[in-house]
């Protein structure tokens, strides 16, 4: 990372975790990170890790159990998060509670505010379903509501978590490119968790990587994937590497390593080319990157067997 | 409407009063027996209607809010229930030959007192606790449990109490806005305004609730003291109104959601308006039934409202299969 960028948000010695009388839970320790203006940084690790708790740590939902949290206020920091909403709201009405931080107690909108509305929900694309109710879309226009009524806070940090979970092949893509182009277009630091490999793989500028040593490894996609941190990270969990299923044939690997609930509605059968190619920044890339990452991990899987 | 059933309200009466004379009363022109009865009873009776309409419904609606739950009402903290056991200690335990109850029952204002007294009491535990749990439905619990522990004490008051003490409190319990006088309408009514000004406050954190409480955090809603807000401001409106007119039922469970049901949203800058018209035209209209329009009698307040509520919250959860939340 270039020295003189200024980060919007930065941990110094930070410990997350929970506490509860009797026992103390910590889930990563000592953890130095920082966040850049510009950059999608996709956090990643197995599920039950703590993605979701030092997401809520850096957004100051949660505080540290050590170290400390700088750039924290919700000036600052806008989140999206697994919370369901069932508010009798409507789209317009929801994205509107991201101007709250700057609202009297009266909440009447400046046409400033209804501006930064519109174009918020213009930046991913939900204008035509301002005037519908929240209970009447579908996941996938759920996590764009949500993720507009972050933008309208109109933070320089974006924290996600988990916006992609539960959602087919192609919200799944339109969600992480439309993140990828607000860092790159509007400047923010935007910090997606998931475990979607691929994806984040292609989308992101930097990934944090979540190890069991209770650290997080970051670094440029390639160069983890060079390092063989992946499958260090992953390995106990069969983890769902979704371009590695255009090996169907192999059928034994298949079943050992995808639990049928990550697999997704739609794409099943493509080859893993053709499931990169359309979204990746960089055919040359991805095509280099790729076998790599499969065949070190079929490579894995095939001497466990 | 608010109005139209207010005139309705005050015009009808035990005593009928023919139609012009009541106009001329209206205009402040008329004078006797008529004018009496319009201005030293029917008035503050339904002024006292609208005001405890409106706030039971705020109070019903600021906590279904606050607990994301839309069985919540303000019986659901405990609120009325710690109204109820200090006014039957106090009424019930008259018998039981302790000199300084007995002075104190015997002065007018002492139910009043002991309603107030025992929905704040109740509040405080309340918010101690409030600080202590995290979530909202373990304090909906805490809640009922209080109110379930209050009235089994007023169980057993009543059980070893005498026959006329048991009356006196019974009706109490019935509710009645019927015994207001001015002075009274004026206390009623500070405590009732500076309750609804507590509301106003909340509007914003109000609807922030509505995402859930880490949402509301991550909106600059500063959760715990927009909670206590909150409580404070249910419990000015609950223990004012319980004070003054016992405990009726319904009103603020059920406003909210028939309110809801015709605004179509959850946005409270439109519903806690829309919810104070609403309590206030619901209770004049059950005072209008309740007085039985056409006859000399009278029902109990409480049992209209509950009679005619019941029905209804019956036939929307039928209706709707499930009510919106918060």
């Amino acid at each position: 990372m270039e020295e003189n960028k200024p980060f919007l948000v930065q941990t110094n010695h930070l410990s997350v975790g929970y506490t509860n009388r009797t026992s103390t839970n910590i889930l990563f320790e000592n953890l130095n990170l920082s966040l850049e203006k510009g950059k999608l940084v996709c956090f990643m690790g197995p599920n039950g890790i703590g993605k979701s708790t030092l997401i809520r740590t850096l957004s100051g939902l949660q505080s540290p159990l050590r170290g400390s949290v700088s750039g924290v206020s919700v000036k600052n920091i806008s989140v999206v998060l697994t919370d369901r909403v069932e508010a009798n709201l409507s789209v317009f009405e929801f994205v509107s509670f991201g101007r709250y931080p700057y609202l009297p107690w009266h909440i009447q909108l400046t046409d400033e505010d209804f501006a930064t509305i519109k174009q918020c929900m213009e930046q991913v694309r939900i204008s035509d379903l301002r005037d519908r109710k929240l209970y009447e879309l579908s996941d996938g226009q759920i996590q764009m509501t949500a993720i507009a009524r972050a933008l309208a806070q109109s933070t320089p940090v974006l924290l996600l978590d988990e916006p992609t979970a539960h959602l087919d092949l192609n919200n799944r893509v339109e969600i992480m490119n439309l993140l990828r182009r607000l860092a790159h277009d509007s400047g923010k630091a935007i910090l997606v968790s998931t475990h979607e490999l691929d994806l984040a793989l292609q989308t992101s500028d930097w990934i944090w990587l979540a190890t069991r040593k209770k650290t997080i490894l970051t670094g440029m996609p390639e160069d983890l994937v060079l390092e063989g941190a992946f499958d260090e990270t992953f390995q106990f969990k069969g983890f769902d590497l979704k371009p590695g299923r255009s090996f169907t044939r192999q059928r034994k690997i298949n079943r050992l390593s995808y639990r049928a609930k990550e697999l997704p509605t739609s794409g099943r059968r493509m080859h893993w080319k053709e499931m990169v190619t359309p979204f990746s920044r960089d055919r040359k890339s991805t095509l280099k990157f790729y076998p790599k990452i499969i065949h070190g991990f079929f490579l894995k899987e095939l001497r466990k067997l | 409407m608010v109005i139209s059933l207010f005139l309705v309200d005050v015009s009808m009466g035990s005593v009928s009063i023919p139609f012009i004379d009541f106009i001329q009363i209206m205009l402040g022109k008329g004078t006797g027996v008529y004018h009496d009865i319009i201005w030293k009873f029917r008035m503050p009776k339904a002024l006292t209607c609208a005001l405890a309409g409106s706030a039971l419904a705020t109070g019903g609606l600021m906590m279904q809010t606050m607990f994301r739950n839309p069985l919540a009402g303000p019986d659901v903290l405990g609120l009325s229930s710690g109204s109820s056991l200090l006014v039957s200690i106090l009424i019930l335990a008259n018998g039981t030959g302790i000199a300084i109850i007995q002075q104190f029952a015997s002065h007018p204002w002492s139910v009043a007192l002991a309603a107030s007294l025992g929905a704040s009491m109740v509040f405080m535990v309340i918010i101690l606790i409030a600080q202590r749990v995290r979530d909202n439905t373990a304090l909906l619990i805490i809640g009922l449990m209080i109110g379930a522990g209050t009235s089994s004490i007023v169980s057993v008051l009543q059980f070893t109490s005498q026959a006329n003490d048991l009356q006196l409190f019974l009706i109490w319990t019935l509710g009645s806005v019927g015994s207001a006088s001015w002075l009274e309408i004026q206390i009623l009514s500070l405590v009732v305004f500076s309750g609804l000004a507590f509301s106003l406050v909340s509007i914003k954190p109000l609807n922030a609730f509505l995402l859930g409480d880490s949402y509301a955090k991550s909106i600059g809603v500063n959760v715990k003291r927009s909670r206590i807000i909150i409580v404070i401001g249910t419990s000015l409106l609950v223990g004012g109104v319980t004070a003054f007119c016992g405990p009726i039922a319904f009103v603020g469970l059920a406003v909210p959601h028939l309110v809801r049901l015709i605004v179509k949203t959850n946005n409270h800058k439109v519903l806690l308006f829309s919810v104070m018209a609403g309590g206030a035209s619901l209770l004049l209209m059950c005072d209008i039934i309740s007085q039985l329009p056409g006859s000399a009698k009278i029902l109990p307040l409480n049992a209209v409202t509950s009679l005619v509520g019941a029905p209804v919250v019956i036939w929307l959860v039928i209706r709707q299969r499930k009510i919106t939340r918060g």
